[in-house]
């Protein structure tokens, strides 16, 4: 899909529709693969797996605590794999033009540009990690319990000086609120398709939803 | 010389979306300064080199056992909390490091609270003092001041029988360099060796061709040799 637009909106019916209902992450599941040819941003099966630890996790407690498990690891896990294909087909400034096409200059610029500073935060964090377990593999050492509270510090303490180095370079640049951009989008017959297709599939699945409680809260899922 | 490491790279290529390695070479013990100009593939080729990227295609045969390589940011090689744990991580002495780094007192400091500076010097003194058969530093003189290069300088020309690749574009603080090594455009090239081919270097810095110019041919890369290039200048002008 290239109009940035039609995923965003095909990402937020299909993750609702995977969100409501089994039925609906099955079809957001087959919307992924016959839209998308299954494309995500996941690039080893080691990665996959990591990928799958929370919701199995998730899943999992819930199951103990007399939940359906399966129903909200297989939902969740729907939604990871569509957040992974979205993360995969944006391209750098994707966010603002949205943002400035949906909210204008004042607001939607403002909303645009904390997704962009976010998606690119994002993006040196997972290049700081791979950076750190080359650190690791130099070392010849193994990632340890102990040691992860120091991995962690410091990562979280690049992203901090990284983001006053951002803020202060808006400053400079006389950043107050708001700007002038103007997105320009192609928009293709199979966007419409495509995203047509995810909206009745939200339809679908909304008709088929049921609820789902965990910790004593209730979700629609 | 029988047991020297040594690395050689045959049709070695990696692609990087539109950017392609290419890089063919034979990498001997000795001082190997890998310059070009920013975004030639330096850093992607340094990687391959200290083998922690992996190439597409080609071959790439090692001799040694171990390679290692300082990363530009040297906060990415921080895997502890304190300063002393942090020099201990690297298998090393972490006082003789400590004191090789002129941190001693701050052994037991946070590591966060140390300076760029600082940090760098505990990161290449670490890792200079592992013993690895193949080093390499990228942009090592960074956020380092004058004294600090100096120390560097002395610590890379006190390596011996080991090869250290220095990825670099400043040339002001040079250890004795035996081969000289440039990437355009994502191709490796070797220009020769330090003295004798140095003049094959079609993109050598200002001060190199000022020094050409002015009919002077520095006896080396060194930071030394170009001193003593510069002063023959002034001594006879």
């Amino acid at each position: 899909m290239q109009d940035p637009r039609f995923r965003l909106a095909s990402l937020f019916f299909l993750s609702a529709a995977a969100w409501s209902s089994l039925i609906g992450a099955l079809l957001a599941l087959i919307w992924w693969l016959c839209c998308t040819r299954g494309e995500t941003s996941i690039r080893s099966l080691r990665q996959f797996l990591l990928f799958l630890l929370v919701p199995a996790i998730m899943g999992f407690s819930a199951f103990l605590s007399g939940q359906d498990g399966f129903s909200y690891f297989c939902r969740i896990t729907t939604i990871l794999i569509l957040a992974s294909w979205m993360y995969r087909e944006r391209y750098p400034g994707e966010l603002l033009d949205i943002g400035v096409w949906f909210g204008g200059k004042r607001t939607g610029f403002d909303l645009g540009l904390v997704g962009e500073l976010s998606m690119s935060a994002l993006e040196e964090l997972a290049g700081e990690i791979d950076l750190v377990s080359v650190a690791i593999r130099q070392k010849g050492e193994k990632l340890r319990v102990t040691s992860i509270p120091a991995l962690v510090t410091v990562l979280l303490v690049r992203q901090l000086r990284l983001a006053r180095d951002r803020a202060c370079l808006l400053t400079i640049r006389g950043y107050h609120g708001g700007g002038s951009h103007s997105p320009v989008f192609v928009t293709t017959g199979y966007d419409l398709a495509a995203g047509a297709f995810s909206f009745v599939i939200l339809v679908f699945s909304l008709a088929t939803r049921d609820f789902f409680i965990i910790s004593g809260s209730t979700f629609i899922v | 010389m029988p047991g020297s490491p040594e690395l050689s790279l045959k049709g070695v290529t990696l692609q990087r979306g539109s950017f392609l390695l290419r890089a063919d070479g034979v990498f001997m013990p000795g001082v190997h300064l890998l310059t070009g100009r920013i975004g030639s593939g330096k850093t992607t080729c340094g990687k391959v080199l200290a083998g922690i990227t992996r190439p597409d295609r080609g071959e790439i045969s090692w001799s040694g056992t171990e390679r290692v390589m300082l990363l530009q940011n040297a906060g990415y090689h921080v895997t502890r909390a304190t300063v002393r744990d942090e020099a201990a991580s690297w298998n090393t002495d972490p006082d003789t490091v400590i004191r090789l780094a002129g941190l001693s007192g701050k052994e037991e400091l946070d590591i966060l609270f140390l300076s760029r500076g600082e940090l760098k010097r505990l990161e290449l003194a670490s890792l200079l003092s592992r013993g690895s058969d193949l080093v390499v530093l990228d942009e090592p003189f960074n956020a380092l001041d004058d004294d600090a290069r100096r120390w560097v300088t002395r610590l890379i020309a006190e390596a011996q029988n080991r090869i250290v690749i220095i990825i670099s574009h400043d040339i002001t603080s040079l250890p004795p360099v035996h081969e000289l090594w440039e990437t355009e455009e994502g191709v490796l090239k070797k220009i020769g060796r330090i003295p004798g081919d140095m003049r094959r270097w079609d993109k050598s810095p200002l001060l190199i061709r000022y020094l050409w110019q002015k009919g002077e041919n520095p006896a080396g890369l060194s930071r030394s040799d170009l001193e003593e290039a510069v002063c023959r200048i002034h001594g006879s002008g």
